[in-house]
């Protein structure tokens, strides 16, 4: 009897986290999901801020596209500071070759092929890595809900996040993150990065959000790096989607325009 | 030149009046240059501005003008204060065709600093800083994009008028029992039989990049002749620059690998001197360079490269014994096969402050060419750069040559 007892509970208990690991699966796909957006466009202003409170301003011209449902293509363009001025750098997201990046340098006129420091690497020197500020793959992670909180007075479901494979780990640098994302409108709000140690590494507070042609996207943000005392600002300004951006946008041909 | 410059303010006037949208920007800097050999003189402590006009005319066009006014307080005579062009171009964008005309720079190759497929600007080797438009100079040409086909873009450039190398030439006053003399160099006629062309196919193939090229054009480093000159009461011996064309074939290629970007460039030279039997000329001879670049963290990329020339039809006897027989020095007799390497750290000390250090180095004459570059953000716009251009080797190496040209620089940019 006490042998069956067991077994009951622990087929219980097996079908309830199943049902709670689904719930977070649906909770995060539909937050990933969220909206039918192909193209966006519009201006990133980033603050970068050191240990000792000095401030660095960047100013980003940039255009997204979805390519496949795995795999999109950036575009971006400095503004400011002038020096880095009509930089540009193309980014064509692969899912199963190594992405290719490329850098125009404005003086030489010339597109430079880059190696990547790995998803995990600092998008332009910030606080934010190319895995953040990427559109995160659903499958890269497993879920579980840990229940709910409030974040800024909106109700939340804490979302755990444990990396799927060993490859995420180092791909990332991430051995888990903890989500906290809205409940009536899928937005995340807030999460907390943990390195492969397990020790708390950034803090994302999402500071500003806006419903943009049907379709929510975090509008400010602010990235802390409890670890080195660093963080960034993101704001997004001029935020357009869907405008059917042309294809020849994401291509070196216009990566040398420079303009 | 007077004329040009006429003619180009008349457009970039005319231009600027049809514009919608225009743009002023460049940089003003003040920078002092010390020698660094003894004892340890000044080259240059001047003030530069650079400004740069850019601007749209509807979708299709695009025009981008720079000019240069720089003084320089260590110069005595009328270049104190120079005012010269940069680039001044004209974009017009079609559908299946983008085309460049004006003064301009026109790099290629994939490698890092030696780029044997890179033969359409000339370089100011008197002038090794830290702009590009000190060491490089641009030249007038019409460069035509045709993207006909996706995936293999074509590239076509034509140069209708040759500019050399800027490359200082010190002779001794006397050689032996001769005075030594300098002929004013022959430069190739103006005319359309002179003019240069060179095509590029760039394509990717299996996540490649890759381009072959095609230069057919003058080798813009001059074949110096000499003769002895026995007319006169003191016999001498006559130097003359002489510049002949050549046809260059080249390839390169770049891939990536997480961390790792392989890269490789080669050309071949093909000549006038095809047989290898004019000394004066140089051979037919193949420049290739493969390097890789790591990216181990954010903040520091690290680049290798192994570069090689090699002479066909050498036969250093022959070169040897000719030289000996018409009293041409052996000092620079060059060699069937040279063979560097060329590295390049790039570390982020912090948000504020980075250091680049590069290093081309010789074998096996152990000469080298050192560039440390030290940049601090004083602020948004603002930076300060300080290191040194530093040439070090045996008197009669490549480098070692130039070793009195080694100078630091220190300098305060702002850029807007």
């Amino acid at each position: 009897m006490n042998g069956l007892f067991k077994t009951f509970l622990i087929l219980t208990l097996a079908v309830n986290l199943k049902a709670q690991g689904q719930s977070a699966y649906q909770i995060m796909k539909t937050d990933l999901n969220k909206g039918n957006w192909k193209d966006m466009v519009g201006s990133v202003e980033m603050i970068l801020i050191n240990s000792r409170g000095e401030k660095r301003v960047r100013k980003i011209q940039m255009m997204n596209r979805k390519r496949t449902a795995n795999e999109s293509d950036m575009l971006m363009r400095f503004k400011y500071p002038d020096d880095v001025r009509g930089t540009g750098f193309l980014l064509k997201e692969h899912e199963n070759t190594d992405d290719e990046r490329y850098l125009y340098l404005p003086a030489l006129h010339r597109i430079k092929r880059i190696a990547s420091s790995g998803k995990g690497g600092n998008f332009m020197s910030s606080d934010f890595s190319y895995y953040d500020i990427g559109k995160p793959k659903l499958n890269d992670w497993k879920y579980s809900l840990l229940g709910s909180e409030e974040i800024a007075g909106h109700p939340c479901y804490k979302i755990l996040c444990m990396p799927a494979s060993p490859e995420i780990v180092d791909e990332t640098g991430y051995g888990k993150i903890i989500r906290w994302i809205r409940k009536d409108i899928y937005v995340t709000l807030k999460s907390v990065y943990f390195d492969r140690g397990g020790q708390k590494w950034k803090v994302l507070n999402v500071t500003d959000y806006k419903k943009i042609s049907g379709v929510w996207f975090q509008t400010g943000m602010v990235m802390k790096d409890v670890q080195n005392n660093h963080e960034t600002k993101m704001i997004f300004k001029d935020l357009k989607v869907n405008t059917n951006i042309p294809e020849l946008f994401f291509t070196k041909r216009f990566l040398q325009r420079g303009r | 030149m007077k004329k040009l410059f006429a003619i180009g303010l008349l457009l970039l006037s005319f231009l600027t009046a049809k514009a919608q949208s225009i743009n002023i920007g460049g940089y003003s800097k003040i920078y002092v240059h010390p020698n660094l050999n003894s004892p340890y003189n000044l080259d240059k402590a001047a003030a530069r501005l650079q400004l740069r006009l850019t601007g749209n005319i509807g979708a299709r066009a695009a025009f981008y003008s720079a000019m240069d006014f720089n003084y320089d307080a260590i110069v005595n005579d009328s270049k104190q204060m120079l005012i010269y062009p940069i680039e001044n171009y004209i974009d017009l964008y079609f559908d299946l065709l983008d085309v460049r005309i004006g003064n301009q720079f026109i790099f290629w190759g994939k490698t890092d600093w030696v780029n044997p497929t890179d033969n359409i600007n000339p370089w100011d080797f008197k002038n090794i800083a830290a702009e590009i438009e000190d060491y490089r100079i641009p030249v007038i040409a019409a460069k035509f994009d045709f993207y006909f086909w996706e995936n293999f873009p074509i590239e076509f450039v034509w140069i209708p008028r040759f500019t050399p190398n800027k490359i200082p030439i010190e002779l001794p006053g006397k050689m032996g029992p001769f005075d030594v003399k300098i002929m004013p160099e022959a430069l190739p006629n103006n005319n359309l039989k002179n003019s240069e062309f060179a095509v590029k196919i760039s394509s990717q193939f299996a996540g490649i990049d890759y381009s072959i090229s095609y230069f057919n054009g003058f080798d813009k480093f001059p074949s110096m002749f000499s003769k002895v000159d026995f007319t006169s009461a003191n016999p001498s011996i006559l130097f003359q620059c002489k510049y002949f064309r050549q046809s260059v074939f080249g390839f390169d290629f770049v891939t990536t690998f997480n961390q790792f970007a392989l890269k490789g460039e080669g050309a071949y030279y093909l000549t006038k001197d095809k047989n290898g039997k004019n000394i004066f000329i140089e051979n037919p001879h193949l420049q290739y360079v493969l390097g890789v670049d790591y990216i181990p963290t954010d903040k520091l990329t690290l680049n290798f490269q192994f570069i090689q020339n090699i002479r066909f039809k050498f036969d250093e006897n022959f070169e040897k014994s000719y030289r000996l027989q018409n009293g041409i020095p052996l000092t620079d007799m060059p060699k069937g096969k040279e063979t560097s390497i060329s590295t390049m750290v790039k570390y982020n000390i912090s948000d504020f402050l980075n250091l680049r250090f590069i290093s081309v180095m010789n074998f096996p004459d152990k000469d080298a060419f050192l560039l440390p570059i030290l940049n601090y953000s004083l602020a948004d716009n603002i930076n300060v750069y300080c290191g040194g251009t530093i040439f070090t080797g045996g008197s009669e190496s490549v480098f070692g040559k130039s070793k009195k040209y080694s100078r630091g620089f220190l300098e305060l940019k702002y850029s807007f």
